[in-house]
């Protein structure tokens, strides 16, 4: 009896926020219609947060919402320590009606009471007042504080703290890259204590599986997965090339998981497999080392378990390889999340907000596991379903709207922008690619989970390129590019920069959890 | 003849010359049967090759509106990989597409612009994994994706039919 009741409440409720939607637009079509002009006018509350004596991090919140008829430009001008913006911070535009929840951190190093300010910029607000809305900050503390056990959503936790938390940098790391999360994974010999770290692997929302490059793994005397007399070879297509090597089962040891015995791909560096079969290279370039690739290895955590359906495997000679149609389990690259013996359900990736002039390195963390621990529960999200049709193109894309014109959608850490083709945004003088316009622009887009039922706009910034690559920072949240090359909207890849401020919890195909069964990305 | 003396030193190495000239009689043979390809600076009518050399077939799906100025040829490869070829009636392929699992053979539907493409490719880094241009001297070509579903596009706006922007046409 009781499920049929709640069932019957969720209606009741359903209803009236039905009704409340319709009063609302009624209310935004009568304002409209009447209005004589355009404004943006800009709504802060509350105007000061008092932290008191704080015992842990603590995390606060101020609404900003536009209360106007036109989009409004907002920038959130952050305090400073040991006061921070965690989330909805940086320059945005606001639509009409859109509430922004601006996440302030107070995490005190010593003890004794502390005060700052923080300001709300509107750029284009009807009011003077509105220009610069000053938000007061207070808080007191015994000592230096650490993240509390019970946060209700994930923290940043630099260092690794919990067991299921990865600590990784965007930085430039030793190949000079920009938007690039990397992480340290340990991988040792299979049941030996010969271990390596290896530094700069790329943490990838838009792959599956663990690929190292062999020269990091050459000190542990590993080799090839056999079949018959024969060795095991895969090939993984990305978007910018292919990569190819032995496939080789390892320990691998991510943060304090408990370690796990995986085939990983370890991509050929040192002319030790044989050459990549022809229809690996497809005639694209290989990445074949730590500085053509940008990175040592790429830990794949996305929305799939393994890598099977969308790579190829072969068996090998020293000279020469065929295809491999059905590789058995034991040798197919799995993500490893998959793997885990308790966080197996998904990831949660996590940044801090960060200034719209780019940072030089920024810490993050990537947790195992979604609602698993008390340092991965959901907190107030929406969960966007994923196509899950492994047949369809779409397999894994929400549907993103830009401009009108509704295409695929992803959310990929390891791309190092927010890539969509926009002809009106000129693109950089040096052919790169990435967008380089005269001044920020503030944008909007609208993704819709693949089940319909769910939808959320989305604002960003594009800077100019050039100016921020001149900076020599490496984290930006406003980085912008084509999609591919064209001019009409054909896609939307939410690369790194939309991760910036946000909890990103990334579910895997078929696995349950407290956000539903995946493949789904909620935020 | 000096460039045949280089080959045949070349290859005499691990091949006997009775066998040397039947490959290169089966070679000639080959290349007598098979349809020239089309792909980037090909003729559109050629495309039906391109689908032979990707173990593919054509398509009657037909992907974006023809205009008089040009026409649009679509194959899905041997790998399921949707390819679209963008060329005027009577005049060169300007532009390719495609959309897919993984990228279709680039040799082939770069056509005569491979080598400018993988050249410009081989001297510069790929330091995103999931983006890349390149330009050639008269080429542009772009690509990107995740695991899964990779796009892409080359073009050359030379070979784009007077009042046709082959930037804006290829998808």
């Amino acid at each position: 009896m009781n499920s049929k009741f709640a069932r019957s409440a969720f209606v009741m409720i359903t209803g009236a926020l039905t009704i409340v939607v319709a009063a609302l637009t009624q209310y935004g079509t009568d304002s409209k219609a009447h209005a004589a002009t355009e404004f943006a006018h800009i709504a802060v509350a509350p105007r000061g947060l008092r932290f008191g004596l704080a015992r842990e991090v603590e995390t606060r919140f101020i609404r900003i919402r536009n209360t106007g008829n036109f989009e409004a430009n907002v920038t959130v001008v952050p305090p400073s320590a040991p006061f921070s913006v965690v989330a909805g911070g940086g320059s945005y535009a606001l639509l009409p009606g859109q509430l922004m929840e601006v996440g302030v951190q107070f995490a005190p190093t010593e003890a004794g009471p502390v005060r700052d300010e923080m300001t709300i910029q509107c750029s284009n607000c009807v009011a003077a007042p509105d220009d610069n809305i000053v938000v007061r900050l207070a808080g007191n503390a015994r000592g230096a504080v650490a993240f509390g056990s019970g946060s209700p959503t994930p923290t940043p936790a630099p260092g690794g703290s919990t067991a299921n938390a990865l600590p990784f940098e965007v930085t430039a790391g030793s190949f000079d890259n920009v938007d690039s999360p990397f992480a340290s994974i340990t991988i040792c010999a299979s049941g030996t204590s010969r271990c390596t770290t290896v530094n700069d692997v790329l943490i990838d929302t838009g792959s599956f599986g663990l690929r190292i490059f062999g020269s990091q793994l050459s000190r542990l005397g590993i080799t090839p997965n056999v079949l018959g007399n024969q060795k095991v070879g895969e090939c993984a297509f990305f978007g910018s090339g292919s990569t190819w090597g032995a496939i080789s089962t390892v320990d691998v040891k991510m943060a304090g998981e408990p370690t796990i015995t995986i085939p990983i791909q370890v991509m050929d560096d040192t002319n030790s497999f044989a050459a990549a079969p022809r229809a690996c290279t497809q005639g694209t370039q290989l990445m074949s080392s730590p500085d053509v690739a940008g990175l040592n290895g790429l830990l794949g955590v996305g929305q799939v378990a393994s890598d099977a359906i969308f790579t190829d495997y072969y068996t090998c000679t020293t000279s020469s390889c065929t295809a491999l149609n059905s590789p058995p389990k034991a040798d197919i690259v799995p993500n490893p999340v998959a793997v885990l013996s308790t966080d197996n359900n998904g990831v949660v990736v996590s940044l801090p907000a960060i200034s719209s002039g780019g940072e030089r390195a920024t810490e993050g963390t990537l947790f195992f596991g979604i609602g698993t621990r008390s340092d991965n529960q959901p907190g107030s999200v929406k969960t966007y379903a994923a196509n899950d049709n492994p047949n369809s193109l779409d397999y894994l894309n929400v549907d993103t709207t830009y401009k009108g014109v509704t295409a695929g959608g992803f959310f990929d850490s390891g791309s190092n922008g927010l890539f969509f083709n926009d002809s009106a945004i000129a693109e950089c003088s040096d052919g790169s690619g990435f967008y380089c316009p005269s001044g920020t622009l503030s944008k909007s887009a609208t993704n819709q989970g693949a089940s319909g039922s769910v939808s959320g706009a989305v604002s960003f910034s594009i800077a100019n390129a050039d100016a921020l690559f001149n900076t020599n920072d490496a984290a930006f949240d406003n980085l912008g590019g084509t999609f591919d090359g064209g001019n009409s909207y054909d896609g939307f890849d939410w690369g790194l920069p939309f991760f910036f401020g946000r909890n990103v919890y990334v579910g895997l195909a078929g696995a349950s959890s407290p956000l539903g069964n995946g493949p789904y990305t909620a935020f | 003849m000096p460039g045949g003396k280089v080959v045949a030193t070349k290859v005499s190495i691990c091949i006997k010359q009775p066998q040397l000239a039947a490959l290169v009689m089966l070679g000639v043979l080959a290349f007598a049967a098979a349809p020239a390809a089309a792909g980037l600076g090909g003729e559109l009518s050629a495309v039906d090759a391109d689908a032979v050399a990707m173990r593919g077939t054509m398509s009657s799906a037909a992907p974006a509106e023809a205009t008089s100025s040009y026409a649009v040829r679509s194959l899905v490869s041997g790998e399921g990989t949707v390819v679209h070829e963008y060329g005027a009636p009577s005049g060169p392929v300007f532009g390719v597409a495609w959309q897919g699992r993984r990228p279709p053979d680039l040799s082939v539907l770069l056509g005569s612009y491979y080598s400018e493409y993988a050249s410009a490719a081989a001297q510069q880094r790929h330091p995103n994994l999931h983006h890349e241009v390149i330009h050639g001297p008269n080429s542009v070509i772009v690509m990107g994706g995740r695991m899964g579903r990779v796009v892409g596009r080359a073009y050359v706006p030379g070979l784009a039919p007077a009042g046709v922007d082959a930037k804006a046409v290829v998808k």
